[in-house]
C-alpha cells in the first residue's frame, strides 16, 4: 500500500471544503469511490477528481501535493492516522480532531486545530489567527492534543483554550492566550501586545521577557522554583521540535492574571 | 372555491362535539354551511381520521428582542439544528431559539395555526412586530409588558385613580398592536434596579413605595374594565425561588375574584419540604385553581435537553446566570420600561431539582380539575423547545408511558412525588380543549379554535394512533384559512397569518401627561412609539384582525 | 467586570455602534437566518463565518466576480476596489473613483420612503417616514422588480 495522494490540479478561485478527505470518512473507500466523492467549492459542489490527480490507496496516510491556502478543513474530526500536506492550508486544519498526526510543510490560515480534542498538528511554517481556539461565539476551544509551529502564529493563539499545548518555535502575534481557561502555550520567540488578556487559568511560559512587558491586569507574584518545569521539559524530549532541544529550567518570574476577572491564569518567565 | 372534508371525527369542545362523524365545508377561508345545491369544487375523503381546529400555543416566546439576543447568543444552538431551503421553504437553523421562518414552519408542521408571544415591551414591540411578521403560516399576537415601568409605578406612587390607569393600559395596548396585557415579576424588574433582588407580594418597591400586590389590583381590574377578553397573564413573584408556593397561593387568593391568567405555573409551584429543601407545591396549586373558577394557568412544563431560557425577569434571571450552560448569558436593564434576561440552560434527568419540575408540572396538568382551564405550554423555549409538544401530550394521555419515564429519573426525586399513583390520562377530547378551544376561549379569539360555521377555517386533520407523539408530531393536513398549508406533516404551501389585537378605548388626554413625560425622559419620541396599523400590514403580507371586546368594555 | 461588580450593587453597559444600517441588517439577519452578517448560504442553509466570509476578505482572494453593493443612506459609502462585476444600489448623487458596471440609484429611507431602523444600541426600533415625492425607487422595490423581470 502507498499513501493516497491528492495532487491539487489547478489555482484555485474558490476555497474548498476537504472535510470529507480524512482517513476515518475514507475508510472502505477504493480510488474510483473517492474520485467521485463531491466537494464544496464556493457555491457549487465538484467531484474529487476534477479537482486533485488522486495515486496511491492506504487512506490511512493522506498527502496533499501542490497544496494551496485555499483549501479549508483538511483533517476535519479525524481520529487516526496521518495526513501530510506539501504546500499551504486553508482555515480549519484539523479542527474537531480526536487523533492521529497531520504535518504541513508551509503555512496555515485562521482556526488551525479549532477545537481540537487529541492528535498532533505540526506547522513547518507559520500559522494564522486563532490556533487551537474556539468558533467565534462558542465558549470551549481546544481541548487536548498538541500544536506544534515551527514560524509564527498570528492573533489570538489559544483563544479560550481549555486543555492541550500550542508550542511556539517562534513568535506569537497579539492577544496570545486570550480568555484562556486552561492548558499551556509554550512560546519561544517574542509575544506581541495583549499577553494573556481575560485569561481565567492556565500556563503561558517564556524563555524571555515579552518585548511589550505584562501588562498590569497581571500582578507579579515573584520568583519560584517550579518543580513540573523539567518534568514538562522532559516530555518535550520525544517531540521533533526545537522545544526537544531546549535545556530545562525550574527558576521563572511569575506573574497571575487576567485580574480583570478571575484571575488564576499564569505567565511564567524564566528568570 | 368550494372544499369539502368528508366523513371526518370532529373533536370542537367549543360546541360541545366530540368525536362525531361530520363533513366539512369550506368556502374564501371559512367553514360554511351545507351548500344548498350540494355542489363541490374539491372533496377530500377524511374518513376515520381525527379533525381538530388548529391549535394555538398561548404563550410562546417567538418574537422580540430577548429572542434575538438568544439567537445571536448560541451559535451552538444552530449549528446542530440546520434546515436547507427548498423550492419553497427558505433555509434556516435552531432548535431552542430557531430562526423565524423555520418557526412557522415548524409550527405548521405540527397542526398549530396561532402562536402568542408573551413579553412584548412596548418599547420594543415594533420589533417582536416585524419578528412575528417574518414568521410564516401562523396567526400571530402578543401581551404587551407594564408593571415595572416608571410611567405606571409613578401614578401608583401618586395614587392616581383606577380610570386614570385603565387609560394608560388602553393606550399601550392599542399603541403597541396587542392582544393582552402582561406583568412580569410586577415592579420586581424595577425593583432590581434599585439593587433590590428579590420582591415578595407585599414588600414595597424601594422607590415607589408599591408592592407587587398592588400592581397585580390595579392592572387586572384595568384589563377587566376596559373589555380586554385575555384576563391579566400574571408572570408572578419569586420564579424558581424554593418555598414560592406561598407567594403563588397568596396571588391567586389576592385576585379577589378577578380574572387573572397565571403563567408558567410550574417555575412558580415549589415548596422547601425534604433533604434537598425542594419539594412540590402541585397539590396546593392544583386546589387553589381547582377552588378560583377566575384563575387560569398554563403549566410551562420542563422537558430534558438543552435550551435557553429568555424572560422580561431579569431580577430572577440574573440570581439563575450562574447555572448558565453554556455558560454565557446576558441581561439587561432597559430604559424606563422592564428588563431582559437570556441564560441558556441544560434540563438534566439525574439531576434532583430538574426531575422534580418535570414532576411539578406533570401533577399540575394531572391536578387540575378544568380542562378550559389550564393549557399546555412549556413556555417556549423556557421549559423545553415547542417541538417537543407532540412529546408532552403523549406524557399526558399515556400513564404507562409517564411511568417508565419517571422510573429513570434522579432516584430521591421519585421518592418525593406521587406522580405515579396519579392514574389521569387526557383525552383527546381535553387534549382539544386546551390546545383549541380553551386556548381561543382565553386569549379572545372569537372565530379560531373551533369548527362552527363562520369560524376561520384553521384545521388539523390526523391519523389516530395509539402512540400519541406519533399522531401529533405530524398530521395528514393542516388548513390555514382554507388552505392547505402542510400534507402528511410536510410544508406545501407559504400563507402569512394575521396579526390578532385589540382595541381597547381610552381617553385621549391621557396623552397630555405622556407627551409631557416621553419628551422628558424617554429616548424615543412618544409619535414614534406608537405602531400603526400600516406597519403591521407593511408590505401586504401582514394583516390585522381586531378581536372582539368583552361586554363591559366600551368600543 | 461588570458582571463582577453587579454581584453587590448594580452596573451597566451600554454597548453602542453600527450605522449605515448596519444594526438593522444584523438585527433581521438573526431572526430571519439565526445569525447576524456574514452569513454563507453556499451549502443551502446558513452557515455563519465572521472572518471566511468578510466581503473584504472575499474581494481580496478574488473568491467573488460578482459584488451587489447596497448603501441608501449615505453617498460616501461606496464599494471597494476589486476586479468584481459591480451592481450598485446607492443613495442618489454617488460618486465612483470606478464606475461601477450597473449603479441604480435609490432613495433614502425615512427621507424618501418608508422604512424601520434599529437604534445603534440595537434595543429600540424607530419608524422611517416618507418626508418628500423624489420618485426615487426604494431597494425593496427594485429588488422586487428584478425579482420579477427574472
Amino acid at each position: 500500500m502507498t499513501a493516497l495522494t491528492l495532487k491539487l490540479k489547478t489555482d484555485l478561485a474558490q476555497r474548498v471544503d476537504c472535510s470529507p478527505l480524512t482517513p476515518d470518512k475514507l475508510t472502505g473507500k477504493d480510488v474510483a469511490d473517492i474520485a467521485a466523492m463531491e466537494l464544496v467549492s464556493g457555491r457549487l459542489t465538484l467531484p474529487v477528481e476534477e479537482l486533485f490527480d488522486i495515486s496511491g490507496d492506504d487512506v490511512n496516510d493522506i498527502r496533499f501535493e501542490n497544496s494551496s491556502a485555499k483549501l479549508d478543513h483538511i483533517g476535519h474530526a479525524m481520529s487516526q492516522g496521518r495526513i501530510t500536506i506539501n504546500g499551504d492550508a486553508g482555515a480549519y486544519l484539523g479542527q474537531f480532531m480526536t487523533g492521529g498526526n497531520i504535518e504541513i510543510t508551509g503555512n496555515t490560515f485562521i482556526y488551525t486545530g479549532c477545537e481540537m480534542k487529541g492528535g498532533q498538528i505540526k506547522i513547518n511554517g507559520n500559522a494564522g489567527d486563532f490556533v487551537g481556539a474556539a468558533r467565534s461565539g462558542y465558549k470551549n476551544g481546544m481541548t487536548g492534543g498538541t500544536i506544534i509551529v515551527t514560524g509564527n502564529t498570528g492573533a489570538r493563539t489559544g483563544d479560550h483554550m481549555r486543555r492541550g499545548m500550542i508550542l511556539i518555535e517562534g513568535n506569537a502575534g497579539e492577544y496570545c492566550g486570550s480568555r484562556m481557561i486552561s492548558g499551556t502555550i509554550a512560546v519561544l520567540g517574542d509575544v506581541g501586545k495583549h499577553l494573556g488578556y481575560a485569561m481565567k487559568r492556565g500556563t503561558i511560559l517564556l524563555p524571555k521577557m515579552p518585548q511589550h512587558g505584562i501588562t498590569a491586569n497581571f500582578n507579579d507574584c515573584g520568583s519560584h522554583t517550579l518543580a513540573f518545569l523539567p518534568l514538562m521539559f522532559a516530555s518535550f524530549k520525544k517531540l521533533d521540535s526545537k522545544f526537544a532541544k531546549v535545556e530545562g529550567f525550574s527558576r521563572v518570574q511569575r506573574y497571575a492574571g487576567d485580574v480583570g476577572g478571575i484571575g488564576m491564569g499564569e505567565i511564567l518567565v524564566k528568570i | 372555491m368550494l372544499l369539502k372534508l368528508t366523513g371526518g371525527r370532529i373533536i370542537d369542545p367549543a360546541h360541545d362535539v366530540n368525536d362525531v362523524v361530520r363533513d366539512i365545508y369550506i368556502r374564501d377561508g371559512r367553514i360554511v354551511e351545507k351548500p344548498t345545491d350540494g355542489r363541490v369544487d374539491e372533496e377530500i375523503d377524511v374518513s376515520g381520521k381525527v379533525i381538530m381546529a388548529g391549535a394555538i400555543d398561548m404563550h410562546t416566546h417567538i418574537g422580540g428582542g430577548k429572542v434575538n439576543i438568544a439567537r445571536t447568543m448560541l451559535p451552538e444552538d444552530h449549528a446542530e439544528a440546520v434546515y436547507e431551503r427548498t423550492e419553497l421553504l427558505r433555509s434556516g437553523t435552531g432548535h431552542a431559539a430557531p430562526s423565524t421562518l423555520t418557526t412557522g414552519y415548524r409550527y405548521a408542521e405540527m397542526g398549530y395555526t396561532a402562536g402568542f408571544e408573551p413579553a412584548v415591551l412596548p418599547i420594543n414591540a415594533r420589533q417582536a412586530h416585524m419578528e412575528m411578521h417574518d414568521t410564516p403560516i401562523i396567526d400571530k399576537g402578543g401581551y404587551v409588558m407594564l408593571g415595572s415601568d416608571d410611567f405606571l409605578l409613578r401614578m401608583m406612587a401618586a395614587n392616581s385613580d383606577q380610570e386614570a390607569i385603565n387609560n394608560y393600559v388602553a393606550w399601550t395596548i392599542n399603541h403597541a398592536q396587542a392582544v393582552g396585557l402582561k406583568v412580569v415579576n410586577p415592579g420586581g424588574i424595577s425593583a432590581f434596579k434599585f439593587n433590590q433582588r428579590k420582591l415578595d407580594l407585599d414588600e414595597k418597591n424601594d422607590f415607589y413605595g408599591v408592592t407587587p400586590r398592588d400592581i397585580l389590583h390595579r392592572l387586572s381590574r384595568a384589563v377587566q374594565e376596559i373589555g380586554v377578553p385575555h384576563p391579566l397573564h400574571v408572570h408572578g413573584c419569586n420564579l424558581g425561588v424554593p418555598g414560592n408556593m406561598q407567594t403563588t397561593l397568596d396571588t391567586i387568593q389576592g385576585a379577589e375574584g378577578v380574572p387573572m391568567h397565571l403563567t408558567h405555573i410550574q417555575f412558580h409551584s415549589y415548596g422547601t419540604e425534604g433533604d434537598f429543601k425542594f419539594s412540590s407545591g402541585a397539590a396546593e396549586i392544583a386546589e387553589a385553581i381547582n377552588k378560583h373558577k377566575n384563575i387560569t394557568v398554563d403549566v410551562g412544563q420542563i422537558l430534558f435537553g438543552q435550551t435557553v431560557t429568555a424572560s422580561g425577569d431579569n431580577m430572577r434571571q440574573f440570581a439563575g446566570a450562574p447555572h448558565a450552560h453554556p455558560n454565557k448569558w446576558v441581561c439587561m436593564d432597559i430604559e424606563c420600561e422592564a428588563g431582559c434576561g437570556v441564560v441558556p440552560f441544560k434540563y438534566k434527568d439525574q439531576s434532583y431539582v430538574n426531575a422534580l419540575q418535570w414532576m411539578i408540572g406533570l401533577e399540575t396538568f394531572l391536578m387540575v380539575d378544568d380542562p378550559w382551564r389550564i393549557f399546555l405550554t412549556t413556555d417556549h423555549p423556557n421549559g423545553a423547545p415547542f417541538t417537543s409538544y407532540p412529546h408532552l401530550i403523549k406524557l399526558l394521555m399515556d400513564k404507562s408511558f409517564r411511568n417508565d419515564m419517571l422510573s429513570t429519573l434522579h432516584p430521591e426525586a421519585q421518592k418525593a412525588t406521587h406522580l405515579a399513583s396519579l392514574d389521569r390520562e387526557y383525552s383527546l377530547y381535553e387534549i382539544a380543549i386546551m390546545t383549541r378551544a380553551g386556548a381561543a376561549k382565553l386569549v379572545g379569539l372569537a372565530d379560531r379554535g373551533h369548527l362552527g360555521i363562520g369560524a376561520a377555517a384553521d384545521i388539523t386533520v390526523y391519523t389516530d394512533n395509539s402512540d400519541r407523539e406519533k399522531m401529533f408530531e405530524k398530521p395528514d393536513y393542516v388548513f390555514k384559512d382554507g388552505e392547505m398549508v402542510v400534507r402528511q406533516g410536510q410544508v406545501i404551501k407559504i400563507t402569512w397569518g394575521t396579526t390578532h389585537v385589540v382595541k381597547p378605548e381610552y381617553d385621549v388626554s391621557i396623552e397630555k401627561p405622556l407627551q409631557q413625560y416621553f419628551d422628558k425622559f424617554h429616548t424615543l419620541k412618544m409619535s414614534n412609539f406608537k405602531i400603526s396599523n400600516d406597519e403591521i400590514v407593511d408590505d401586504g403580507r401582514g394583516s390585522l384582525t381586531i378581536q372582539p371586546l368583552h361586554k363591559g368594555g366600551r368600543l | 467586570m461588570i458582571k463582577e461588580i453587579n454581584a453587590t450593587t448594580r452596573s451597566n453597559g451600554l454597548p453602542i455602534g453600527g450605522k449605515e444600517g448596519d444594526t438593522t441588517v444584523n438585527a433581521v439577519a438573526s431572526w430571519q437566518s439565526g445569525y447576524p452578517m456574514r452569513t454563507t448560504f453556499n451549502r443551502r442553509f446558513p452557515d455563519y463565518d465572521p472572518f471566511l466570509n468578510d466581503s473584504k476578505r472575499i474581494l481580496a482572494n478574488d473568491e467573488s466576480d460578482l459584488l451587489i453593493w447596497v448603501s441608501s443612506f449615505n453617498t460616501a459609502v461606496t464599494p471597494p476596489q476589486s476586479s468584481a462585476n459591480t451592481i450598485v444600489l446607492g443613495r442618489s448623487g454617488m460618486q465612483f473613483e470606478t464606475e461601477p458596471e450597473v449603479y441604480i440609484p435609490v432613495g433614502v429611507p425615512g427621507i424618501d420612503h418608508e422604512g424601520r431602523t434599529f437604534r445603534s444600541d440595537s434595543v429600540v426600533s424607530v419608524p422611517l417616514r416618507k418626508l418628500r415625492d423624489s420618485g426615487l425607487p426604494s431597494v425593496f422595490e427594485v429588488l422586487s422588480a428584478v425579482e420579477q423581470a427574472l
